[in-house]
């Protein structure tokens, strides 16, 4: 089954804050600045708004949210799974709801303090899920330890080493270099950089292969075509939204596939998005690919069809994610160097390329993919 | 370290392990594996399952090391993910590998060590080092 949207829904309005290390405020306070952004953006007001798409793992609450902005009623809310894998599917739930008639305009919204608050790359003090009784006790403690076992896999299966990771985080510091909402503004690096950061997974991810861990929100909104066809700074259009798992599959333990390097769930999703697009991996303009590791681009280029299985590397290396290349990817230097947040930033990316308002603008951009591994999107213009 | 919270899906396993035992599951009906346990089998959706002694043999998939949050040297870990001779899938601490000893593909033996955690309890838990004929003279 695919879902095609395109005459349906599409993404109006997009709003951010600044991206930080310390913001200051509070988790909510960030939603309701970037959702109040991102609703204005879309030539709406509150009062417009009747659904809501977040994470699961997202602490602010829609009754607390409808709160602070005033709005009224609410005909449709839900949450994604997957953590950041799930970032495109908040933007597919939302289409749904628009494209049903469930909703009239969906806000799509992710907000934390990721960095002055609760961080992800620091070990909880005890077990969550069962999933975790088979890593956990033998010291996969942090999400970089629970998915460098799978990536080594790919990396011994290929012999793909961590210097040729490091040509991705080049690449991404790079575009976030000239991005001046980017954490790492101005703060490009060198491959020697890179071999120079410390382990933080041997012999898999180095610092520079990490993303950053920032405060900051984000937010949509999604509704009809017609009104993102009325702004004058234009929207994007959904031309295809997926999700993708997998039997056998396993959260962030995903140890269990037959080919333990590479879960068939981003191949599951690029399938449903290149059938209900009618496009191909030759027609995409730009790809903007969620990297809470340097690896993860390199399974999404060969998931998603852009080279073969084992061709990232040299896909990355002949210079063909680089603005001028055959796919620029991240061009606002992804999680890596713009901000994480949850990966929703990069579809903000996505949608500013097809306005042509992205700080790293590129010259003809038709269509855009926008993928979170288990989830993604094909963005065209309105 | 942390020790494993046995849920009511997992805890035949766990307590084999505490005795000494790596039990894993099949299907009572169509003999199929499966492991982490659970509760169906995903073939015949029969509920009833038996355990089975593992060989104790396997294969390492993939291995790490850990270097954040920075550790202590006597807390460093191999850690690998081993594929053992009865299909199942382990996250293992991997012993007796000198640094840049070959660790992937290399045929393993299972053991059961005592831990003690954090909280101070002790916790037995599989491991895994290279069969005999796989070490170095």
């Amino acid at each position: 089954m695919t879902f095609k949207p395109a005459e349906r829904a599409a993404i109006a309005g997009i709003g951010h804050t600044e991206y930080s290390k310390h913001s200051g405020r509070s988790e909510m306070q960030l939603a309701a600045e970037a959702s109040l952004a991102a609703i204005s953006d879309a030539g709406l007001t509150p009062a417009a708004i009747d659904g809501m798409v977040t994470f699961t793992l997202d602490q602010n609450d829609e009754l607390e949210l409808m709160s602070n902005l005033g709005i009224s009623e609410l005909n449709y809310f839900s949450r994604t799974t997957n953590g950041g894998a799930g970032a495109c599917a908040t933007v597919m739930h939302a289409a749904i709801a628009v494209a049903s008639g469930t909703a009239k305009a969906v806000l799509v919204y992710r907000a934390f303090n990721e960095r002055s608050g609760h961080r992800f790359g620091v070990p909880a003090p005890g077990l969550r899920m069962k999933a975790e009784n088979y890593s956990a006790p033998f010291g996969v403690r942090t999400p970089a330890q629970a998915y460098s076992l799978t990536f080594q896999h790919y990396m011994h299966k290929y012999g793909v080493t961590n210097a040729d990771l490091g040509l991705y985080s080049v690449v991404a510091r790079q575009h976030a270099a000239t991005n001046p909402d980017a954490w790492f503004y101005q703060r490009p690096i060198t491959l020697e950089d890179h071999q120079q950061s410390r382990w933080i997974v041997e012999p898999v991810l180095r610092l520079l292969d990490c993303c950053q861990e920032s405060d900051g929100g984000v937010a949509m909104v999604v509704t009809s075509p017609e009104r993102a066809r009325d702004l004058p700074q234009g929207g994007a259009r959904i031309l295809a939204a997926a999700q993708g798992e997998a039997f056998g599959g396993a959260m962030i333990w995903d140890y269990y596939h037959p080919d333990p390097s590479s879960g068939p769930e981003f191949a599951v999703t690029g399938r449903q998005l290149w059938a209900a697009s009618g496009l191909t991996p030759a027609d995409i303009d730009a790809a903007m690919l969620y990297e809470n590791f340097s690896p993860v681009v390199f399974l999404q280029l060969e998931s998603f069809g852009f080279c073969g299985p084992g061709e990232a590397r040299d896909f990355i290396a002949e210079g063909n994610i680089g603005l001028k290349g055959r796919l620029p990817v991240n061009t606002h230097g992804g999680l890596l160097g713009e901000a994480y947040i949850h990966g929703l930033n990069s579809i903000l990316e996505s949608v500013r390329q097809l306005r042509g308002t992205a700080a790293n603008q590129l010259d003809k951009v038709d269509h855009v993919l926008a993928a979170s591994g288990r989830s993604a999107l094909v963005l065209g213009r309105t | 370290m942390l020790a494993p919270q046995p849920t009511a899906d997992d805890r035949h396993y766990w307590g084999g392990i505490a005795a000494g035992e790596l039990l894993l599951q099949r299907c009572s009906e169509c003999q199929l594996m499966r492991h982490p346990p659970r509760p169906m089998c995903p073939h015949c959706h029969s509920l009833h399952w038996e355990t089975f002694p593992s060989a104790l043999t396997g294969t390492v998939l993939s291995w790490i090391i850990p270097r954040h949050p920075p550790v202590a040297p006597q807390d460093e870990r191999l850690i690998g993910l081993v594929e053992t001779d009865d299909g199942a899938r382990l996250v293992v601490n991997l012993h007796d590998f000198a640094p840049g000893d070959p660790v992937n593909e290399v045929r393993v033996e299972l053991f059961m060590r005592e831990f003690e955690t954090t909280a101070g309890e002790h916790v037995t838990l599989p491991q895994a080092r290279p069969l005999p004929s796989q070490r170095k003279p």
